[in-house]
């Protein structure tokens, strides 16, 4: 077991009754499908994994009833394990949490343990003796021998505390791995997180604890587009736009009057929508059991908004023409996480989740980095190049949209965020656009 | 045929989820919805149901199927004779794909995706690069749930069947010449037999020259379309020949671009297997014809939830209608247009199109060529008609 080098633990929140309100998910049934969805990750963690023998001689899960304690010797077969249960987990709509902490768990039972003792006070040890009465409350060769039979759970280690204490002190949603861990299991994938903790059950203040999380896998394409329809009548003027202005697409004709008739339509929903749907009718079910749920879901909508891609968003003022199609006036090309924070729905809920700073410090964030191809400030890794032509613009409209729709004060409390979710020069570039509003 | 499998592996997560294949399918929906006001032809909605099967080498089709069914609990039998779709990061060894299968979708791990359809010695691949993967994995169900809702379609169903019984037929007779010695008489193959073998036989004959009308229309058309980006070689999906951007749904120009795909396919190639009048009279009344739905504008059009009656339509009214000798004057595509109210006082433009009975009430039925319907699709689009895309031969 000695080799063991990284161990963790998975449990699902829904069995929290305030996660759960009215038992919208039947917790016996959720039970079924997280063993259903381990096994799955066990499964495909050893078919991709290179050391399957080892797998299979050491194990994956060593402990778990209801939390499931887990542990891995390569880096890589932890990330693809805890990745994968991460996906079928938010697939099927069960809220939960994975700690990840670097260490070793034992596997061995009491009897594993104090059998040898016992064997030292067959042999006429006299401080056997001392070391059972002190660990097992009794020296009786038979109650010990009743307590081997009765107490076969394996011993706990310490490692396995500390990271049942990290489980129960992490509120969130997804993956939670030490900062520690930067240097083993770092990467271009991982970025740092914050779950927001409240100091105490009363204050309004709290203070954040960062850990390091993953990426969702983002795909480029997947963006928001919002195209203008034509009523069906005059279809034919828009076929003769089409060739008229084929050749020049940068030019980008504006089209003028904005008749009522017109219908906009967005583009196939893409990877992430699906996700946040799911994402947020979570949120808005255990919103309404409590509020302070909310606190919850900060990292996981963080995680989201990290994954997005947010290089090609632009802002149409009017509608106008791009590559042969008529793109409706407002957003485009923007991941949905960003239509779903602006949307006017979740909006007042979400405004409402302590700690939502957070997510808009990190969105702040990504759209800048996106704009100006800099690295992201939760990232170790990765490119810093100042992209001289960057877009300043387009990053003002944002924070203006932003700022309608969350207020001038929960802007000024993204600006308190941790450097690691927004640099400080960031935070001056956005207290400049907010200045020159005014 | 209803069934939609989502097949799960890799480390991605899933490459389409069930929630995300239901959305496709409301998308879908959505454009046939007004798909249907704009060309006359009638869909029939999938019943999407998603497993993921968990990560395993050599997938093969009886893995899925036992797999699916040892999670259902389905007991024996046919659930992946009714699936449609099996989407895969890895590849699905396809040597012994079951008989009844009727269509795959294979996803293959790294830059290409391989799309397998139809039965045993029928594949195809279109290729996909991973930049764009889940945006062209979304255009593709789309575009297939889309095609596929069209075909279910009892007008579009009817003409195919006889046009698989023909194309089963002829290959059945074929084989049966070929085994007969010289000299001797081949056996004409029995109703049964050509029944039997119409999935096996019939349905791959039928997508391939499907295959072939779309790969001549893409080579014509002047904007390109998304049919030649994925190339597909042995599977077309009209919805996808109709248009040329993956970011767009269905504009009105691709809602009749797809219904011209059908048409033009069917009178090319199959005409002889159009409906006589006998078969599109029983075809009216006793298939189910989604009523078109009205799009409520300022409080104009009818109750959306409103049917179509059609046991009123007496035999005699629609052979005399669907047996016009002056309108159906050569094989083809014809609309059937189905007053749904009693429009005593609704004058105008419907008197104008269907014309008064002798006691100066309006008909109900009147039948259209496809350049007469289009004046009707302002009336369908009021709710004040149903139409009913009819393949007829003529007499």
């Amino acid at each position: 077991m000695a080799t063991t080098n990284f161990i963790g633990v998975v449990d699902l929140t829904v069995r929290l009754s305030s996660m759960n309100p009215l038992e919208y998910i039947n917790p016996n049934e959720a039970s079924r499908r997280f063993e259903r969805h381990i096994i799955s990750a066990c499964t495909y963690t050893l078919s991709a994994s290179e050391n399957k023998e080892h797998l299979q001689s050491a194990g994956i899960i060593i402990d778990g009833i209801t939390a499931k304690y887990f542990q891995f010797q390569s880096r890589d077969d932890l990330i693809s394990f805890v990745l994968k249960l991460r996906s079928l987990l938010i697939n099927d709509k069960l809220p939960c949490k994975i700690c990840v902490a670097k260490g070793t768990l034992s596997s061995s039972h009491l009897a594993d343990t104090f059998e040898p003792i016992l064997r030292r006070l067959d042999g006429g040890d006299d401080t056997a003796a001392d070391i059972l009465f002190n660990e097992l409350g009794t020296d009786s060769r038979d109650e010990i021998k009743a307590l081997f039979k009765l107490y076969r759970a394996p011993r706990i280690e310490e490692n396995a505390v500390t990271l049942g204490a990290q489980l129960e002190a992490f509120k969130g949603f997804g993956l939670f791995a030490d900062t520690a861990l930067v240097a083993e299991i770092g990467g271009a994938q991982t970025f740092i997180n914050h779950s927001p903790r409240r100091l105490l059950p009363s204050s309004r203040h709290s203070d954040n604890l960062e850990y390091l999380d993953f990426q969702f896998p983002g795909d480029e394409s997947d963006v928001v587009v919002k195209l203008k329809r034509k009523p069906a009548e005059a279809i034919e003027d828009v076929d003769d736009y089409d060739e008229a202005d084929q050749d020049d697409d940068d030019q980008a004709d504006l089209v003028g009057a904005e008749s009522e008739a017109e219908e906009i339509v967005e583009a196939p929903p893409t990877g992430s929508i699906v996700l946040i749907d799911d994402i947020m009718d979570l949120l808005t079910r255990s919103f309404k059991a409590d509020e302070s749920n909310g606190i919850y879901y900060v990292s996981i909508l963080t995680t989201i908004v990290r994954s997005s891609h947010y290089k090609a968003m632009k802002y149409l003022p009017r509608s106008r023409k791009l590559d042969g199609r008529l793109h409706a006036a407002g957003w485009q090309r923007v991941p949905p996480i960003f239509f779903t924070i602006l949307a006017r729905r979740p909006r007042n809920m979400l405004k409402r989740i302590s700690g939502f700073d957070l997510v808009l410090g990190a969105l702040i964030d990504e759209i800048f980095s996106g704009l100006s191809g800099q690295r992201a400030s939760a990232k170790s890794v990765g490119q810093d190049v100042r992209n001289d032509g960057w877009n300043r613009t387009t990053f003002a409209t944002a924070i203006a949209d932003l700022e309608v729709a969350y207020g001038e004060n929960m802007l000024r409390k993204v600006l308190r965020c941790p450097s690691n979710v927004l640099r400080d020069d960031r935070k001056r570039e956005v207290l400049s656009i907010l200045s020159e509003k005014k | 045929m209803r069934y939609y499998v989502t097949v799960d592996g890799g480390a991605d997560g899933l490459w389409l989820s069930l929630g995300a294949a239901k959305k496709i399918r409301e998308n879908a929906i959505a454009n046939l919805r007004r798909f249907r006001v704009e060309s006359g032809y009638d869909y029939v909605g999938l019943e999407i149901s998603g497993e993921s099967i968990g990560y395993f080498q050599d997938l093969t089709l009886e893995g899925i199927e036992r797999r699916v069914k040892a999670k259902r609990n389905s007991g024996a039998g046919g659930l992946l004779a009714s699936t449609r779709l099996v989407v895969s990061p890895s590849p699905v060894d396809d040597s012994k794909l079951l008989s009844s299968l009727n269509l795959v979708l294979a996803l293959e791990a790294g830059d290409a995706f391989s799309w397998k359809a139809g039965s045993s010695n029928f594949s195809s691949v279109i290729t996909v690069d991973k930049e764009k993967r889940s945006l062209k994995i979304n255009a593709i169900v789309q575009d297939l749930l889309q095609d596929l809702m069209v075909a279910n379609s009892d007008s579009l169903q009817a003409v195919i069947h006889k046009i698989k019984t023909h194309l089963t037929e002829a290959k059945l007779t074929e084989l049966a010449a070929q085994a007969a010695g010289p000299g001797e008489e081949p056996k004409a193959p029995s109703p049964d037999e050509v029944e039997k073998q119409l999935d096996t036989i019939g349905e791959p004959l039928f997508l391939e020259a499907k295959a072939k009308f779309a790969r001549s229309t893409a080579a014509a058309l002047p904007n390109g379309s998304l049919f030649s980006a994925f190339d597909p070689d042995r599977y077309a999906a009209f919805s996808s020949l109709a248009r040329n951007d993956l970011h767009s749904t269905m504009d009105a120009a691709a809602a009749r671009a797809l219904g011209e795909f059908w048409t033009q396919f069917l009178e090319k190639t199959f005409s002889a297997q159009f409906l006589t009048t006998e078969e599109a009279v029983r075809l009216v009344r006793t298939g189910s014809f989604r009523r078109a739905r009205t799009e409520r504008q300022n409080g104009e059009g009818q109750k959306p939830k409103a049917r179509v009656r059609r046991h009123d339509l007496s035999e005699g009214d629609l052979t005399k209608v669907i047996g016009d000798k002056r309108v159906v004057t050569t094989s083809g595509c014809y609309v059937l247009c189905v007053l749904n109210r009693s429009t005593r006082g609704e004058h105008g433009d419907l008197s104008m199109l269907f014309g008064k009975s002798s006691d100066d009430a309006l008909r109900r039925l009147t039948l259209c060529t496809e350049q007469r319907y289009q004046k009707m699709i302002p009336l369908v689009r009021k709710g004040f008609v149903t139409p009913i895309r009819l393949f007829l031969k003529a007499a």
